[in-house]
């Protein structure tokens, strides 16, 4: 009887706490959320939100019937797949190596200097890139040099090099910040599970595989299924400033594809419609992906 | 004193007229707030109007839409596109500026004469004031040329493309690496460069052929097009084009011309003055003054002349006053005011009659230029940024840029005003005399709801890229299949609807031009 | 603890490959920054010329005292301070306590909530109901625009509550039936434990709010809350600003006004130095450094 009463004495305490927060999503995100209406219209700033003008689903249409829809698509899944094939694993095998390091201050430094790209901007990058990659490049003089090409190869105005110069690019300005949260992850992991893992001539890998991975396996599950939720999100400012008119048949993604046909000539309701139907997309993604990581990890993120 | 008129005949108003716009360009308000000090406080002093600028360093388009969105904007805004009048129009937030024009803008009608007209909507109502009208008779763009080797050389005579052409491949061959070894090309591109400016050269106007009947047709169609780029292709397979010339921003463009590596150029008259002799008259030690680029003209063959700078008097974009302005009248007066001659060299050239003011006003029409400051731009020593406080053309409301009716020759641009006597500008513009055209009748607005907005951009993305693609082909066969290929998949885009469209505005806009 | 078992020699070798690999690895992070403190501290006209890279060719600090000399510097470096441990502390508690709340296995609203707010993730209004909204509630032109309306982070959620979940319920369990209260809980048992995944996620919050600007500009337009990014971004917008430009003689202009590259490069160093000065401080808590008191029986 007594344990009964507190029971509901606890779950009220929760909720005391619960309902502000409530409160702030409803005003915060869910109240604004009216806006997304104006995917099923031809919205122009400055009318009302309710103002009638229905067009259905003209602009999801449009969108799907575009003439470089098939390119748009196949290069974000390129970019994105190719961001999630390298791009995930990267910060988690940096943070294990990081983890490795014996001499503590040297482990601090480096990891100190891992996160420096992220504070970069694309436009330095893309001038870096340019330095390095342009046809009087250091790269096209090292191969040259070293008797491997004749000519210089352009490699930022050839569109086959173009993925993989953004994928590296990517990776390298985001490993060092994202590997943050997976050390985080591992300085929890109980010191006398590793010890025991000694003690039983595990080895090195052995600790890694058994006792570490496991360890910080939902961490990885949750930043995994959240990243791949983002397949749509190929980028866009680096298309804009890595690419050029040579390369554009690669570059185009969704998002610049929006910029260039949606914002920047007034069509706000196109916009709008594409982004509703990322957001769809991705939330189908992450929840089927959360069922399946519950079945084979026992793991669920919702 | 009140009711009197100050020492421009503009009689002051018994209550400080308040003006305080937002110019819906994007800008750093720091720079601004520091450049409009002493010209707001002569102003004040003098015309008792408080003149006020606002500047964000947000997108205006955005930041108008918010304005729109909630109600919050102030009663003058300046800056507002063909597009946007017309959304604020509809809404009703800005005011019919007809009645006050009539009454209180005699400057306003003198300014614009002819092309009054062309402003008012169908019902005959003006809605928003033009700024930077007219146009200067200089070129815009050109093709450039190192002076001193072309000296070196004999200045040989060049006329058309292919004489450019002979002449830089020699240039080249008598300079093929630069100071630190780097291979040196004959031209290069960036990304401020526009393709349909090359196309003047081969007669073209701002990309299209027009026929007698003033009909319009896309370079892509024309062999004038396919010419052009075949030009750019062959120095290209002949290894003097820069092979990343479609990758450099300009910055990366800059840097190649300032280390010498680039001996021509087809674009902005500016862009071989500040890529070139505007740095290196400060880092060459001993730097001679021929030691730089000049503006010259070519033309193709078969051209009937070369239509390199297409102008567009109609204005960059528009002033207006929102429903929330409380005195019109009064801000009409004196908006009114800045449009006669006299008005246009106060805003245009700031503050008169200091130590380092550019101009000296004497009162009753007569003004004259401040000699050392006339030196100094001359000499190449002029101080821009501490000139700039002085509030020139920093306060542009609904000014012209061209040639001031009363002696045809002072211009808002201050720098512009002494093009005989600085050596340069004068053999740029006899080198580019008879390249500047009207192009105002040829303007289209793709606002939202002209159904040709969007096949517009696609082509215009298409043609970009395609012939960044063709230029950079290895032979020639293949560019001049990419080359079609490139004019077909546009004509299936809609290229010769759009076509067809440009052509009925264009008839219909001259129609109005010449009643 | 001892290691008392011998390291094997594959053991070595891979500590050494470790080593040199990130040895490597440090000099490509940190080579962009090097050369932009290069670019920084050359001299504005030279540096148009290119070819800097690790040392500057005609030193100068023109671009620094340019930089600091605005007195809004120093203005914006205050409001950036304070927005980031406003913004930060009360984010991180704020969403930590939440993430604690759906974690409680006798909440019967926890996959309620979990949901409602994961949903928030990929919807939302857009742009002009959120301003609308901002101005309606009051705040614009005020400092709490910086951290009510990011109180609670659902992607930080996440993670907080996936740390959560690896700890043994027990710890809670066994304070409840001491008679502690959740939110007592919280405070004395929760944020202790997460001290790691706090650590991290502060430095994601606080770097987040360090370079943010565009709501400052939105929402506080007549700059008296505007942070140094404000400040220092202006100087870099010029560039963007002039896409947009057609005329020839504006352009000539402009072109002429046009921060150095020097400022620019300037003006990433002046907003990266902060967060490595102060990044050891935090970073004890998650690497090499503090051991954690266990807990955990």
């Amino acid at each position: 009887m007594n344990t009964w009463r507190r029971r509901i004495a606890k779950e009220r305490q929760i909720w005391i706490m619960a309902v502000p927060m409530i409160v702030w999503v409803l005003v915060f995100s869910y109240y604004p959320m009216y806006g997304m209406i104006i995917a099923f219209q031809n919205y122009v700033p400055g009318n009302s939100f309710f103002s009638g003008d229905w067009v259905g689903f003209a602009h999801f249409e449009r969108f799907f019937n575009s003439p470089d829809f098939s390119t748009i698509m196949r290069n974000t899944f390129a970019i994105s797949g190719l961001n999630i094939l390298f791009g995930l694993p990267a910060p988690l095998i940096l943070a294990l190596l990081l983890n490795e390091l014996k001499n503590k201050a040297f482990k601090r430094f480096t990891q100190t200097l891992s996160y420096i790209p992220y504070f970069i901007s694309w436009v330095v990058v893309a001038s870096i890139l340019f330095t390095l990659l342009g046809s009087d490049g250091l790269l096209n003089k090292l191969l040259i040099d070293f008797g491997f090409i004749r000519e210089p190869i352009s490699f930022l105005g050839e569109g086959k090099y173009f993925w993989g110069i953004l994928t590296t690019s990517n990776v390298w300005k985001d490993v060092g910040f994202n590997s943050i949260i997976y050390l985080s992850a591992l300085a929890s992991i109980d010191r006398e599970q590793i010890e025991a893992g000694k003690v039983d001539g595990i080895g090195r890998f052995g600790t890694v595989w058994h006792i570490y991975l496991p360890g910080i396996r939902t961490t990885i599950i949750l930043l995994w299924i959240l990243g791949l939720g983002g397949i749509l999100n190929a980028g866009f400012e680096q298309q804009l400033l890595i690419g050029s008119p040579t390369t554009a048949e690669y570059s185009e993604v969704i998002d610049t594809y929006v910029y260039k046909y949606g914002v920047q000539l007034g069509y706000y309701s196109f916009a709008a419609a594409v982004n509703l139907m990322k957001a769809v997309v991705s939330v189908l993604l992450v929840i089927s992906m959360n069922r399946i990581a519950k079945k084979f990890f026992d793991t669920s993120i919702l | 004193m009140a009711g009197e008129p100050n020492a421009f005949g503009w009689v002051k108003p018994a209550q400080t007229t308040v003006i305080d716009f937002y110019q819906a360009d994007r800008d750093n308000p720091d720079k601004v707030a520091r450049d409009t000090v002493r010209l707001h406080d002569y102003l004040l002093d003098n015309f008792n109007v408080d003149l006020k600028k606002t500047v964000y360093d947000v997108d205006p388009k955005e930041r108008l839409n918010l304005m729109l969105a909630s109600g919050e904007y102030p009663e003058v805004i300046s800056a507002m596109d063909d597009d946007t009048v017309d959304k604020w129009k509809a809404q009703r937030k800005i005011i019919d500026l007809t009645p006050y024009v009539d009454q209180y803008g005699q400057n306003i009608k003198k300014a614009l004469g002819d092309k009054y007209k062309t402003y008012l909507d169908e019902d005959g109502k003006l809605w928003g004031l033009p700024r930077g009208w007219g146009y200067l008779p200089g070129p815009d763009f050109t093709a450039h040329i190192r002076m001193d080797w072309y000296e070196e050389m004999g200045s040989p005579k060049i006329e058309t493309p292919e004489d450019y052409y002979e002449v830089l491949k020699q240039m080249v061959a008598a300079h093929p690496t630069n100071a630190q070894g780097e291979k040196v090309y004959a031209l290069s591109w960036n990304d401020q460069v526009n393709i349909n400016n090359v196309m003047g050269i081969w007669g073209l106007k701002d990309g299209y052929k027009e026929d007698a009947d003033h009909n319009l047709v896309h370079w892509l169609n024309t062999s004038e097009g396919l010419e052009a780029a075949r030009f750019y292709n062959k120095i290209y397979r002949d290894g003097l084009l820069d092979p990343d010339l479609f990758i450099n921003k300009f910055d990366d463009w800059k840097t190649k011309f300032a280390n010498e590596r680039i001996v021509g150029h087809i674009g902005s008259w500016w862009h071989s003055w500040n890529a070139g002799h505007e740095i290196w008259r400060n880092s060459v030690p001993d730097y001679q003054e021929d030691m730089r680029y000049v503006q010259i003209a070519i033309k193709a063959a078969g051209a009937e002349n070369a239509y390199l700078s297409p102008k567009d008097a109609r204005g960059w974009n528009y002033t207006v006053l929102t429903d929330k302005a409380k005195n019109p009248e009064a801000i009409i007066k004196f908006l009114d005011f800045t449009m006669s001659p006299i008005g246009t060299r106060l805003l245009g050239w700031g503050v008169p009659n200091e130590e380092d003011s550019l101009w000296n006003y004497e009162g009753d029409d007569k003004w004259s230029f401040n000699e050392a400051q006339k030196t100094a731009l001359l000499d190449g020593t002029f101080d821009y940024e501490k000139s700039d406080q002085l509030g020139g053309n920093r306060f542009w409301l609904v000014h012209g840029q061209g040639l001031l009716e009363d002696d045809n020759k002072s211009t808002a641009w201050y720098d512009q005003n002494f093009v005989d006597e600085d050596k340069w500008k004068k053999l740029m513009y006899d080198n580019t005399k008879d390249t500047v055209y009207d192009n105002t009748a040829r303007r289209v607005v793709f606002s939202v709801d002209n159904p040709y907005t969007l096949v517009n951009q696609q082509i215009e993305d298409l043609v970009k890229n395609g012939f960044a693609q063709a230029v950079t082909r290895k032979t020639e066969d293949e560019f001049v299949s990419t080359f079609n290929e490139l004019r077909d998949k546009a004509n299936k885009l809609g290229l010769q609807d759009l076509e067809k469209y440009r052509t009925e505005e264009y008839k219909k806009q001259l129609a109005i031009l010449n009643q | 603890m001892r290691d008392y078992l011998k390291p094997t020699l594959g053991s070595r070798v891979f500590d050494t490959a470790n080593v040199v690999f990130m040895l490597v690895f440090c000099a490509l992070m940190i080579y962009p920054f090097l050369n932009l403190l290069a670019i920084s501290l050359n001299d504005g006209v030279d540096a148009a010329r290119g070819g800097i890279y690790l040392f500057p060719r005609k030193l100068s600090f023109s671009a620094y005292e340019l930089l600091f000399q605005n007195k809004k510097m120093l203005n914006g470096f205050m409001w950036s301070i304070l927005r980031v441990i406003v913004g930060t502390v009360a984010c991180l508690l704020a969403t930590g306590l939440l993430a604690y709340l759906v974690n409680i296995r006798h909440f019967s609203g926890r996959k309620f909530m979990r949901i409602l707010f994961f949903i928030t993730m990929y919807f939302n209004g857009g742009f002009f109901p959120v301003y609308l909204l901002i101005v309606n509630l009051g705040l614009t032109n005020s400092f709490h625009v910086y951290w009510l309306p990011a109180l609670f982070n659902v992607y930080f959620m996440l993670l907080i509550s996936s740390y959560i979940q690896n700890q043994p319920d027990a710890l809670f369990e066994s304070a409840r039936i001491d008679g502690a209260g959740e939110f007592r809980i919280y405070w004395k048992i929760v944020i202790p434990i997460c001290v790691p995944v706090f650590a991290a996620v502060s430095v994601y919050l606080a770097v987040s709010h360090w370079n943010s600007w565009f709501d400052v500009v939105l929402y506080n337009p007549s700059g008296k809350f505007d942070t140094l990014q404000v400040y220092l971004r202006r100087l870099l917008l010029e560039m963007e600003g002039l896409q947009q430009i057609r005329d020839q003689q504006v352009l000539y202009n402009r072109y002429r006004d046009l921060s150095p590259l020097t400022l620019r490069a300037a003006t990433t160093i002046v907003v990266t130095v902060p967060i490595l000065l102060v990044y050891p401080f935090v970073q004890k808590y998650f690497i090499g450094g503090i051991m954690l008191g266990s807990v955990k029986g």
